[in-house]
């Protein structure tokens, strides 16, 4: 027994990072959130840790690293050791390019397992004149310079950059709209009831305290279905005809070069947890959607997110 | 009525009640530790509340949050390390009071006072909390930006004995602010490549770097003989504090009252709520020595009563719009959704036993802190005795873990290396370190909503002034200067005969 | 360290002008009227003249006063160790915690610290040595603060509860 624990230090100490492992995981998992403790990242990856600590049968520690909208912790999970026992939350990450924070992309991170998606909205406050969509579309592209939309979070990020994305396709000229950024969606959602900004776009579990409230009124949701939870909020198919599928998406992802077995194996527990009733139950609980795609489809789903952020960012004029 | 004896059921619950004893304990003992923090307090207890039943999950929080914004005071008064950004605004008053030998006096002002303060807050948010959180929907960020310019006012206030070294430490604090992405465009400043001083230096680490190490840089020094904790002998906490807070009741009302109303302005929160109404409380003693031991008192109850306030207060917006006030009702509102206990202005119509157990947690947590707050007073008082040679490293250790876990990088560690040798500079040359402090917590409020306000405005400075409610605190706040500045020029008038 | 308020002025007129000078070069990103660089600019020009003030308040008594007062403490050697020991304990616990892990490094830190004091290393290890295990046990164990286990990481599975 000692010597085994001896000799297990003294393997720790040469490092056998990056071979292949057949016994993966034999110690405690580490996953890097790039945001702070209580958002829907933390939250989201807390509910499939829960699961995944049961199939892998290690503990797994969750480290938040929020700091810099999340540069830092992405940064932290691009520069681990990829021996597969410290992954991290992927999130869209394109946005910080244009802002000239980071450069990351699909290259610097082994893709491993998606787990959640939800759809971005456009919101307006309870005393706005738009009903629906289309109208306020029509109101913005006769006048983009007169409209404020808030962004949630900074600008060119997670649920602005689909819905600009749309009016771009709707043929608004979105470099003239002004875009407001903010410290996240609860905020923005104060801006939006108290009357400083005309829109906002966020998620709608983010805003069904206030729309219970009777404060705000999410004008359409870009996804294809109408959201669980949410039956009565319109689709974009079902007001202006064009069904787009936009929002955030979050991941399990590591650093680049992971063992190919690890990967499997991390996988095909990310697929067992995301089928599992206990986290099945949370997610819908706390509103969450659940969305597994494997590695592949994940790694398709991040080129997919580059390319469309960089149209978008450079229609509204980012780096110029 | 009905309500009521639900509530008492729940309340009435043995696992609550023990879940309620060992947060209050733990809560106390990571506020009362110099270097680890109420935010840390919290933030540790995430694992654990996520996935316990959502009434006993929030009472965790709420009982050890607010234990720990009380016990900040403790290593406050007896080190002159304040445990939270919330007890920075007095701590060299309660301190001061300590080398006085009235440790006991400073301490049972501390307890009571927040006691005192958390009850009112909580009778607020059980009356009334729907009502409030509509104030609170008024703000945009143009309100935003004149309370925390008011806020920056109160730097006068805390300033020490030189005004103009006040204004430098808090321009100096507003500039260390600047530092990370900037709030509007994200653009990285003073960053020099550095990743992870793109989220600044971090408010955490620079407060245990600008308190706790410089102190621990200030006693090192000292010659083995000079035991000046030796005098931090704690006398009773408890005994006349009944008269005391009767005496003070104004202060205590006062504080209680900014408290809850600052601390339901998503944003604000316990830190800005204890400046303001510190500075509220300096102002009103116009006239009388600011150094008399009844002024340090009220100025204490005053802003000690306003924190624990706002921690109530902060779950006025939380709890009937989903929004939260500052990190840890954050932490609330995310395992309220998970447990599908989903706040919002409905929830006192479906859930009114879950929602007001919670609010009456407030209470017992509050009343708990008596007894055991003075327990922990009490403890530490003996771990002062501890020889100055064992604890300066064991806080040491203390500081590194605390910084590490609120950040998770070993860059905030070091971080917490550099500022404790400025903060030790800065007390070397008069220079006060609270504004400083006040400049770090409110910069980045500022900017963000300045920036964004001009950004609705496309530019015109009028946003400033076109709302009513903005009028009535730009009013307020361009008053409070101006009358700052008549009375320096007739204080100045006045003194002129007596200097020449 | 004491030093005359015309260095202390000069001190913040510095930051002030390295604040500005930085500022410069940040642009308004798009159409944005004020950048990143308008709140460094204001709060740089403030520094300049808050800090132009103290100067020359402190100039009145530049001659009656030192440049600068050393405490009583730096005259000594052992005072300078004593001063030095804090910042470089908490550089020694940076630079080696990832590998050491903390447990080992917290010993060293205390032993270090305790040795500066006086506290002879009969006593100084045993002590170094109960604390980092309680505070691994506290913190690491119970609370899961992800401090690095250093060579007990392949059994630390065991050691998280």
């Amino acid at each position: 027994m000692r010597i085994s624990v001896l000799a297990s230090v003294l393997m720790a100490f040469a490092g056998l990072a990056g071979t292949a492992q057949a016994d993966y995981p034999e110690r405690p998992v580490t996953i890097i959130v790039p945001a702070a403790a209580g958002g829907g990242g933390d939250t989201t990856t807390r509910i499939l840790a829960r699961e995944l600590k049961d199939i892998l049968g290690q503990p797994i520690t969750i480290v938040n690293q929020g700091q810099g909208g999340g540069v830092v912790g992405l940064t932290a999970i691009k520069n681990a050791t990829p021996d597969g026992y410290t992954v991290g939350l992927l999130f869209p990450y394109a946005g910080y390019k244009a802002t000239g924070q980071a450069d990351f992309s699909a290259k610097d991170f082994t893709p491993i397992a998606n787990f959640n998606g939800d759809s971005s909205s456009l919101l307006v406050g309870s005393g706005s004149r738009f009903k629906d969509l289309k109208t306020a579309l029509e109101a913005i592209k006769a006048a983009p310079g007169s409209f404020k939309v808030h962004c949630s979070g900074g600008c060119g990020s997670v649920w602005d950059i689909p819905v600009a994305g749309m009016m771009l396709d709707y043929g608004i000229d979105v470099a003239a709209i002004k875009w407001v950024p903010g410290q996240g969606a609860a905020p923005g959602l104060i801006e939006l009831a108290a009357g400083g900004v005309d829109f906002q776009t966020a998620s709608l579990p983010e805003a069904s305290a206030l729309m219970s409230a009777g404060r705000v009124r999410p004008l359409a949701v870009l996804s294809p279905e109408p959201v669980p939870g949410f039956p009565n909020v319109a689709t974009t198919a079902q007001t202006i005809g064009v069904a787009v599928d936009g929002g955030t998406w979050r991941a399990i992802g590591g650093p680049a070069g992971m063992p190919a077995d690890v990967v499997a194996k991390l996988d095909a527990a990310v697929a067992k947890a995301t089928q599992s009733t206990a986290y099945k139950d949370a997610m819908a609980k706390a509103n969450f959607g659940v969305k597994y795609l494997n590695g592949k489809q994940l790694e398709e789903l991040m080129l997919r997110h580059e390319k469309d952020t960089a149209r978008v960012m450079d229609a509204l004029g980012y780096g110029k | 009525m009905v309500i009521l004896t639900d509530v008492l059921g729940v309340l009435l619950d043995v696992h609550l009640l023990l879940v309620i004893v060992a947060s209050a304990i733990y809560g106390l003992v990571l506020g009362a530790i110099p270097g680890l923090t109420a935010l840390m307090a919290t933030a540790l207890l995430v694992p654990v509340v996520m996935f316990m039943e959502p009434v006993p999950a929030i009472a965790a929080i709420i009982t050890s949050s607010a234990m720990a914004i009380f016990a900040g005071d403790i290593p406050g008064a007896l080190m002159r390390m304040p445990g939270t950004p919330a007890s920075a605004a007095y701590t060299d008053d309660a301190y001061s009071l300590t080398r006085e030998g009235k440790a006991g006096l400073s301490l049972g002002a501390g307890l009571f006072s927040s006691v005192l303060g958390g009850l009112l807050s909580a009778l607020v948010l059980t009356l009334a909390a729907p009502n409030l959180a509509e104030l609170a929907l008024q703000f945009s960020s143009v309100e935003y930006f004149w309370l925390a310019v008011l806020g920056l006012s109160c730097a006068t206030f805390v300033g020490g004995s030189s005004l103009l070294k006040g204004v430098a430490a808090l321009l100096f604090g507003l500039g260390l602010s600047t530092i990370g992405m900037d709030p509007v465009s994200g653009t990285p400043r003073f960053t020099f490549g550095v990743t992870n001083l793109l989220g600044g230096l971090g408010l955490i680490p620079l407060l245990i770097g600008v308190f706790a190490i410089s102190e621990l840089l200030r006693t090192v020094t000292l010659p083995p003989t000079d035991e000046r904790r030796a005098q931090a002998a704690v006398g009773s906490v408890s005994a006349g504090m009944g008269r005391l807070m009767w005496r003070h009741r104004r202060e205590v009302l006062r504080g209680s009252t900014l408290g809850t109303l600052v601390g339901a302005l998503p944003g604000a929160g316990a830190d800005i709520a204890a400046w303001i109404s510190y500075a509220v409380t300096r102002r009103s003693q116009k006239g009388k020595d600011p150094n008399a031991l009844d002024q340090k008192v009220e100025r204490l109850v005053s802003a000690g009563a306003a924190n624990n306030a706002a921690l109530g207060g902060a779950y006025i917006p939380a709890t009937v719009f989903g929004i939260p006030g500052d990190a840890i009702t954050a932490i609330v509102i995310s395992v309220m959704f998970l447990k599908g206990l989903n706040p919002g202005p409905t929830i006192f119509l479906n859930n009114p036993t879950a929602i007001y157990s919670i609010f009456a947690i407030f209470f017992v947590a509050n009343l708990l802190m008596i007894p055991l707050g003075i327990l922990c007073i009490r403890t530490f008082g003996l771990i002062l005795k501890v020889p100055r040679a064992y604890l300066t490293p064991i806080i040491l250790l203390f500081c590194i873990v605390g910084a590490f876990s609120v950040e998770n990088t070993l860059f905030a560690v070091g971080i917490i290396a550099v500022v404790g040798l400025l903060g030790y500079f800065m007390e070397a040359n008069d220079i006060p370190m609270a504004p400083a402090v006040l400049g770090l917590i409110l910069g980045p409020v500022i900017e963000q909503t300045f920036m964004t306000s001009m950004l609705k405005s496309g530019g015109e400075v009028s946003v400033f002034f076109d709302r009513p409610l903005a009028i009535a605190l730009a009013v307020v706040t361009l008053g409070s200067w101006a009358l700052a500045g008549v009375l320096k020029l007739v204080d100045a008038a006045k003194a002129r005969p007596v200097l020449t | 360290m004491k030093v005359q308020d015309v260095l202390v002025g000069l001190f913040f007129i510095a930051i002030g002008i390295l604040m500005i000078e930085y500022a410069a070069d940040l642009k308004p990103p798009r159409h944005l009227k004020f950048g990143p660089g308008f709140f460094p600019l204001i709060i740089g020009s403030g520094l300049i003249l808050v800090g132009g003030i103290i100067a020359l308040l402190g100039l009145r008594t530049l001659r009656t006063e030192p440049l600068w007062h050393r405490p009583e403490w730096s005259r000594t050697r052992q005072g300078w160790v004593r001063f030095c020991s804090i910042p470089a304990a908490i550089a020694l616990y940076v630079l080696i915690v990832d590998a050491a892990g903390f447990l080992l490094t917290a010993i060293l830190v205390m032993v270090l610290v305790l040795a500066v004091s006086g506290v002879p290393l009969r006593r100084g290890v045993p002590a170094g040595a109960v604390t980092a295990v309680v505070l691994t046990a506290i913190f690491a164990s119970v609370l899961h603060v992800p401090l690095p286990w250093g060579p007990l990481q392949t059994i630390s599975g065991w050691l998280l509860w």
